[in-house]
């Protein structure tokens, strides 16, 4: 699975992998930043400003149905 | 895991401050932290502290050729960069597939210093933990996950041309980053104090201190709960070795819930660590400095600057000479060492107001058994003071940047010129640094006299 970037709205980014059954409830998604461990980052949807994936940006609102449907889309 | 090089350059030629930098070893900090945000990516970093690894060019020559690194980040200060960019240019020559990187408070005053240099491949402007993150994915993965178009605060090369993307806006939450970890440069380089930064940023607007375009004017914090932790951590590390902190932020005290929270974990875990921090004298108040000092706190540093208040007006320092004895004689009270820093040779300085600065240090040393250290003033680029130094009738007698070391004057105006500062610094020496100015058991020194 490709690494994205994730840059929180505290202007800190985050890199790594989508993991499986990432969408807790709806209210944001788990990220393993490191391929060689288990251990994942929680970024809450409302923490997201834009997301960058196969090199194209996309500046997120604070709208956890956009991200959700974003990340499913570019997920799969 | 793919490995990348981080090097940090000495500041100093002079043998005796070099040999203080050992003594009181602490890896560089912007390093350290952005080591663990890439450690937390997948990555391996690999620091290297010239400051403490005496190694030859031939020796970093044989790491690169060991570790292949696929990135290399220096650190370059105003005093150093020079002397990075030559080593820069050498691994360069050596090493032609793999990319530099500089970062560091140069790399944010003065990008297009560096810009020019066509060996530079990156530069990182301001602050550098997710920038770099984001360069190493670009790298890694051919651009494919992220072009370097699209990193913000990074200027870079491509087909020979250089590029200027937006500036990156400062981290809001400093709890959101990982701890550092000090381990990679080695635990058996540490001494028995240890630096702690706990806040980034400084609303204040001095003349002389480049720390607003650096880190921002706006004040942010870390937790303490959070501080506390790398605080443990560093215990775990260091065991019984480890016995003084040193609060390294500009200004320590500014919110003093988190000052008093602090004192009481020290006190609730039992730690029984000593602990000194910088603060400002407007800032601080009889009843925090007695909180400090039952709470482990040994020293505060105050920076005052000059004894002149004309000059501290000038120099936008917004404190008073009355403020800042007020301060010092509440500390001293208190049971806390003071640790006073004073400058000559700010623009406005006359005979007559570093004169006064004499004074002042000699009545604050013998009423209070302050220790002071006192450098020259030096127009850092990023200050507000070299932007004007025309205008201030300031002249620079070396253009080298290596010469811009705070421990020898290189300025003069038509009211003083360099030997009139050495001068005023000698007449002040037996007073200066009286204490060692951090050494171990200086914390008595005032409690034994209450």
């Amino acid at each position: 699975m490709k690494r994205i970037i994730l840059r929180t709205t505290s202007n800190l980014s985050f890199a790594g992998q989508i993991i499986e059954n990432n969408l807790i409830e709806g209210k944001g998604l788990l990220l393993r930043t490191n391929p060689q461990y288990e251990m994942s980052i929680w970024c809450p949807f409302e923490e997201i400003a834009s997301i960058v994936v196969n090199g194209e940006v996309t500046d997120i609102g604070n709208i956890p149905e956009d991200i959700e449907k974003f990340m499913y889309y570019q997920a799969n | 895991m793919d490995n990348i090089l981080l090097i940090n350059l000495s500041g100093y030629e002079n043998k005796e401050a070099k040999a203080s930098e050992r003594i009181e070893y602490n890896p560089p900090f912007g390093l350290l932290s952005i080591a663990a945000h890439i450690e937390l990516h997948g990555y391996n970093p690999v620091l290297i502290d010239l400051r403490c690894d005496n190694l030859t060019f031939s020796s970093i020559k044989e790491i690169i050729k060991e570790k292949k690194p696929i990135l290399i980040g220096f650190c370059a200060f105003t005093i150093n960069v020079d002397k990075a960019l030559l080593l820069a240019r050498n691994i360069k020559a050596a090493f032609k597939g793999i990319k530099i990187l500089f970062g560091g408070p140069h790399a944010t005053v003065q990008p297009e210093y560096i810009a020019r240099h066509r060996f530079i491949d990156f530069i990182a402007v301001k602050e550098g933990e997710s920038t770099f993150m984001e360069v190493c994915e670009a790298i890694v993965s051919n651009e494919e996950t992220i072009r370097f178009e699209d990193i913000p605060g990074l200027f870079f090369r491509r087909d020979e041309k250089v590029f200027k993307n937006n500036v990156r806006k400062p981290i809001e939450d400093l709890d959101l980053m990982p701890l550092v970890k000090r381990e990679l440069v080695g635990t058996e380089k540490f001494g028995y104090m240890v630096y702690i930064i706990t806040s980034r940023g400084c609303p204040n607007n001095c003349i002389y201190c480049a720390c607003p375009v650096l880190a921002g004017a706006r004040y942010r914090t870390r937790d303490i709960d959070n501080v506390f932790l790398e605080i443990m951590d560093i215990k775990h590390m260091l065991k019984e070795k480890f016995k003084l902190i040193y609060f390294i932020d500009d200004t320590f005290t500014v919110l003093k819930e988190r000052v008093e929270l602090f004192c009481h974990l020290n006190r609730k875990y039992n730690l029984n660590l000593m602990w000194r921090c910088e603060s400002r004298v407007d800032v601080i108040s009889k009843e925090i400095l007695h909180k400090m000092s039952e709470g482990g706190c040994i020293a505060v540093h105050y920076g005052i600057e000059s004894g002149s208040d004309y000059v501290l007006e000038k120099i936008h320092k917004n404190i008073t000479l009355s403020q800042a004895e007020n301060a010092i004689k509440l500390a001293y009270e208190a049971g806390i060492l003071v640790c006073l820093y004073l400058m000559l040779g700010h623009y406005c300085d006359t005979q007559e107001y570093m004169q006064d600065t004499i004074d002042f240090v000699k009545r604050m040393a013998e009423e209070y058994r302050a220790d002071i250290s006192i450098n020259y003033n030096t127009p850092y680029p990023g200050t507000w003071q070299y932007t004007h130094i025309d205008k201030l009738g300031m002249r620079l007698v070396s253009g080298k940047y290596e010469d811009f070391a705070c421990y020898k004057p290189i300025v003069e105006t038509d009211n003083f010129s360099i030997k009139d500062q050495y001068e005023y610094y000698y007449r002040i020496l037996p007073y200066l640094n009286k204490y060692n100015f951090g050494m171990e058991g200086f914390g008595k020194i005032n409690k034994d006299n209450h």
